[in-house]
């Protein structure tokens, strides 16, 4: 178990590098050039052309590519991001102040979205062709068609410029505000979780409905078990591979949902952070957060592939 | 005499043979929500080859005068900020949305599928090299990987196909290499090596279509999505540029009005997601079709 750990951390990394070294080589073709943007936020006005070349040799950016992605390399190991060339702040810091926000909005997103996905599509294969399953089912297909930002829009437009019922942006630490905090994260988290309750609410009705048919569901229903013990023990646990997989996927998903959430609700996330990088080349920002996020997602597939072993003991890890 | 009838019932008992393409558009045919999609699309397509014909307006026709009108007899939607007839707009939007839809996916499902058929037949390094490429993109979500190629290249509609192209690109690799892992084993294929079939011809000949019907399911799910991410990118502001008519930005442009003209942005999303929704039936029914347990 430990040696598999530690193989698949080896393996993540080796995938960590080859990410950071491909969105190394892409940003360096981004248009527009990083200095230029740096010289337009410092409080000089007028700067000689050896200045803004010291100011160039400064950041490092006279260097050959691979040069400087060693030399970026090698800060990440001393855990420096470098420093943003538009907020003229350290990566590490500005990530800091970004990430919690989209982790409290993910992380609730991904409990509500798990919660109800797997009940739902639980309902849908223990009550399979009723109402109720068509029902659900048809919500599911829906929810995984409407594109989120979209529907954002719609339910600002609804319950807050109609209804007055929400505040239609913003975001408040929830240990500021905590009244104020819930009520603004009602329609992101809404949003958010949309797709991974519909995703997650086919996968399960679709691999419970496989495990419902063994032999074995109806041994235990003969021995006189009641059908909660035989939904949830006995089909449930068996279903859940596949379900814990695209848990995984959603958590993936929510990194790409949130930059079009916190756009929509003007919420200052990782989001956020990312597209304002991305448009404002400033390569710091996209690859610190690049790096951040792959690593988040990289540990969650991990934690996906160790719970197998919990879910189906006969899994071995060598 | 006796002889004869027993011939007589066994040659009705015997089922005629179908051919395994009639067998799946039977099954296709079935369910009434895969042929839902496929109307849906068909009549998406239709409205985007017979646009100009459609649209009550010419929809690049700015005319100050008549801007941000609500929904009134003259015009069906509204206008938006310069005055543009916000349905023939819609109408017009089919084109650009569903041409990179499919642009991208043929590009997209081409280098995936590619790489993922190489990997998966040559196996050894080549496999690890490919597939360690792939994890890479793999762990960024889709739509962050073509926000950030959009970007680089700017917002033509070429460059929107390729960012797309190299969002779903690692999902078709991968289940390519599976499917041809899969396949690899099947007596036939060690057969085909013995009797000295050279590599291309095994690739194309054997292991293609036999790996071919998921990967079939998996392009018409990724149009789907290529057209949820080209409206995602267009919503951002990096998507197709403007004077394209994307229905992406018709949202964003409209999302400032939406306490005087709520259409103009909520409308343009009704079209993109049952487009979407129509390109996911359509998947989702031949993956149903397709599935040899639910015949």
């Amino acid at each position: 178990m430990i040696s598999f750990i530690i193989r698949r951390l080896i393996s993540a990394l080796v995938v960590l590098l080859i990410l950071t070294l491909i969105i190394f080589c892409v940003v360096r073709v981004l248009p527009g050039d990083p200095v230029d943007l740096y010289i337009s936020r410092a409080e000089v006005t007028q700067l000689s052309p050896e200045q803004v070349d010291l100011i160039r040799h400064e950041f490092g950016l006279d260097k050959p590519v691979y040069i400087q992605y060693l030399d970026w390399l090698g800060n990440v190991v001393k855990g420096d991001l470098g420093k943003s060339y538009f907020l003229q702040e350290k990566v590490t810091t500005v990530i800091g102040e970004r990430l919690p926000i989209t982790m409290y909005l993910g992380i609730i997103s991904i409990l509500i979205s798990c919660i109800l996905g797997v009940t739902f599509g639980v309902i849908c294969a223990v009550r399979r062709g009723k109402r109720i399953d068509d029902f659900l089912s048809v919500l599911a297909n829906i929810g995984l068609t409407s594109p989120t930002f979209w529907v954002g829009i719609i339910l600002i437009y609804l319950l807050s410029l109609k209804l007055h019922w929400l505040p239609a942006f913003g975001y408040t630490s929830p240990l500021d505000n905590f009244g104020l905090s819930t009520k603004q994260l009602v329609m992101p988290v809404f949003c958010l979780s949309i797709t991974a309750v519909a995703v997650l609410t086919r996968q399960t009705r679709s691999s419970m409905l496989e495990v419902l048919r063994l032999d074995y569901m109806r041994t235990a229903y003969s021995k006189g078990l009641s059908e909660r013990t035989v939904v949830i023990k006995h089909s449930l646990k068996n279903a859940f591979i596949p379900i814990i997989t695209t848990i995984g996927m959603q958590v993936r998903n929510m990194f790409g949902g949130v930059v079009l959430i916190e756009t929509v609700f003007n919420i200052p996330g990782m989001g956020r952070l990312m597209i304002d990088g991305v448009l404002g080349q400033d390569f710091m920002i996209v690859q610190g957060g690049i790096l951040i996020i792959g690593m988040c997602i990289l540990l969650v597939n991990l934690i996906v592939d160790i719970s197998y072993g919990w879910f189906d003991p006969r899994i071995r890890y060598n | 005499m006796v002889n004869t009838e027993l011939a007589d019932t066994m040659i009705i008992k015997v089922k005629p043979r179908r051919s395994e393409a009639k067998r799946v558009i039977t099954a296709f045919l079935n369910r009434k929500l895969s042929v839902i999609g496929l109307v849906l699309i068909a009549l998406f397509i239709l409205t985007a080859i017979f646009a100009p014909w459609l649209a009550p307006h010419d929809p690049y026709q700015i005319n100050m005068g008549e801007a941000m009108m609500t929904p009134g007899s003259q015009h069906l939607l509204g206008t938006d900020t310069l005055g543009r007839d916000t349905l023939s707009r819609i109408i017009y939007g089919s084109r650009t949305s569903l041409m990179i839809g499919v642009l991208s996916v043929i590009l997209g499902a081409f280098v995936g599928m590619s790489l993922g058929l190489v990997a998966g037949y040559f196996g050894g390094w080549v496999n690890l090299v490919i597939m360690r490429f792939i994890d890479a993109l793999m762990c960024m979500p889709p739509l962050l990987n073509a926000l950030i190629i959009s970007v680089v290249l700017g917002g033509g509609i070429l460059n929107v196909v390729l960012a797309l192209a190299v969002g779903i690109m690692p999902g078709q690799a991968r289940l390519m290499c599976a499917q041809t892992l899969t396949v690899k084993q099947n007596d036939y294929i060690t057969y085909g090596r013995a009797m000295g079939a050279v590599d291309l011809r095994m690739l194309l000949r054997h292991i293609l279509p036999n790996a071919f019907p998921p990967l079939l399911v998996a392009i018409t799910i990724d149009l789907g999505m290529c057209v949820l991410l080209e409206g995602a990118l267009s919503f951002l502001g990096v998507g197709i540029a403007p004077p394209t008519i994307a229905w992406g930005s018709m949202i964003n442009n409209g999302y400032p009005y939406l306490l005087t003209n709520w259409e103009m942005a909520i409308m343009p999303g009704f079209a993109l997601m049952l487009v979407i929704f129509g390109f996911n039936m359509t998947g989702d029914g031949l993956r149903d079709a397709f599935d040899p347990r639910l015949r």
